[in-house]
């Protein structure tokens, strides 16, 4: 028995006895890109530009399934160093108070990246590479976790936003809507979670964190909140809907007025819980 | 395009993204990352734009910071 056949019939027997949100989906051999909406057309990157009226309908729904793949490809991007940095904390010193959440939360990223990996595998035949890349650097002490799970609520804030629209859109092909619930359900609990936790780690080390820290806290997590939006403009999903220009079409898209309204709208929430609690001092420049 | 206009491009974007940093003597060999004139955070940003004026394939996942330590260094990195 080849190692392929062996991981098939290793991850059935597994399937069956775990039942996943991977499976509950009922999955189309294929799917046409143009045959449907995967984003919801308000939602997608063009949304307000002149490539909303210059584009025709199939083509804007071509560009939909590839903004789907992005979006799918940027949760798990963001999933990968999530389970890797829950799973460092888990019977950590100090972290004895996140179990057995801890446990869950690890479980269900897993699962997420399931089924987003899925999609993107069986009908792009790739996962969008991530391009982020992170410097190392030094922090204080309680500052590495801090920044942690503060990067984990704005990240989850703002693919939530679009989680809980999509859920609820009729016209979206149904796999895509299905996806965008089943993440929801779960990323309401880890949003519960983070946020009351972020507010903790925050209010003990406020007062024994000097000025400077406290002030790198609020620039760091401002560029880390436009960072994240940038990701959702991947010029490669133009390129793939077989669009030309698709760095111009990226720079276009992220300069639009409208754009710059659906940012400040979807984030609308994360940056209120940021300022209420003073940890960041102003408004991200989205 | 010559290696000389990969180079000016190069600069005319760290230019751009550091408005009040007098740049007029950036050279090829100035320090990007020790100087902070390209952050953690506008690296994707970078990478975007390096990929949009003809930047050979890479792996994201074997870059460190000294990849863009100078813009020599991004020039024997990405584009020769
Ligand atoms: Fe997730
Ligand atoms: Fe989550």
């Amino acid at each position: 028995m080849s190692l392929k056949n062996v991981t098939q019939r290793l991850s059935q027997v597994s399937a069956k006895i775990h039942k996943a949100p991977v499976d509950t989906i009922e999955w189309p051999e294929s799917v046409e890109p143009s045959s449907a909406w995967f984003t919801s057309p308000k939602l997608m990157t063009i949304a307000g530009t002149s490539f909303e009226t210059s584009l025709n309908e199939q083509t804007r729904r071509r560009l939909s399934f590839f903004e789907a793949v992005n979006f799918y490809s940027l949760n798990i991007n963001g999933e990968k160093p999530l389970v890797e940095g829950l799973n460092k904390r888990l019977y950590a010193k100090g972290q004895a108070r996140l179990l057995p959440y801890l446990h869950h939360f690890l479980d269900e990223e897993n699962k997420h990246m399931q089924f987003f990996g899925r999609f993107c595998m069986s009908y792009s035949g790739k996962v969008y590479k991530d391009k982020k890349i992170s410097f190392p650097r030094t922090y204080v002490e309680g500052e590495e976790d801090f920044l942690f799970f503060a990067k984990v609520v704005i990240f989850e804030e703002i693919a939530d936003y679009f989680n809980i629209l999509q859920a609820a859109d009729e016209n979206l092909h149904p796999v895509a809507r299905k996806i965008n619930l089943l993440h929801h359900q779960d990323e309401a609990r880890h949003l519960t979670f983070g946020r009351q936790l972020v507010l903790e780690l925050f209010e003990e080390k406020k007062t024994v964190w000097s000025t400077e820290t406290l002030q790198g806290i609020s620039i760091y997590l401002l560029s880390y909140m436009v960072a994240t939006w940038k990701e959702y403009y991947n010029p490669e999903m133009y390129r793939d809907a077989g669009l030309s220009d698709s760095y111009e079409m990226m720079t276009e898209a992220w300069n639009c007025e409208a754009q710059k309204n659906l940012r400040r709208e979807a984030s609308s929430k994360c940056i209120r819980f940021f300022l209420d609690t003073g940890i960041i001092t102003e408004e991200p420049d989205l | 395009m010559s290696d000389q206009d990969v180079k000016a491009k190069l600069k005319k974007w760290i230019i751009g993204k550091n408005p009040t940093t007098d740049l007029s003597a950036l050279s090829d060999s100035t320090p990007l990352i020790t100087q902070k004139l390209i952050t953690s955070v506008q690296m994707l940003d970078f990478i975007l734009f390096m990929e949009s004026i003809g930047a050979n394939e890479f792996d994201p996942e074997t870059l460190t910071p000294q990849s863009f330590a100078t813009i020599d260094t991004i020039y024997q990195n990405f584009f020769a």
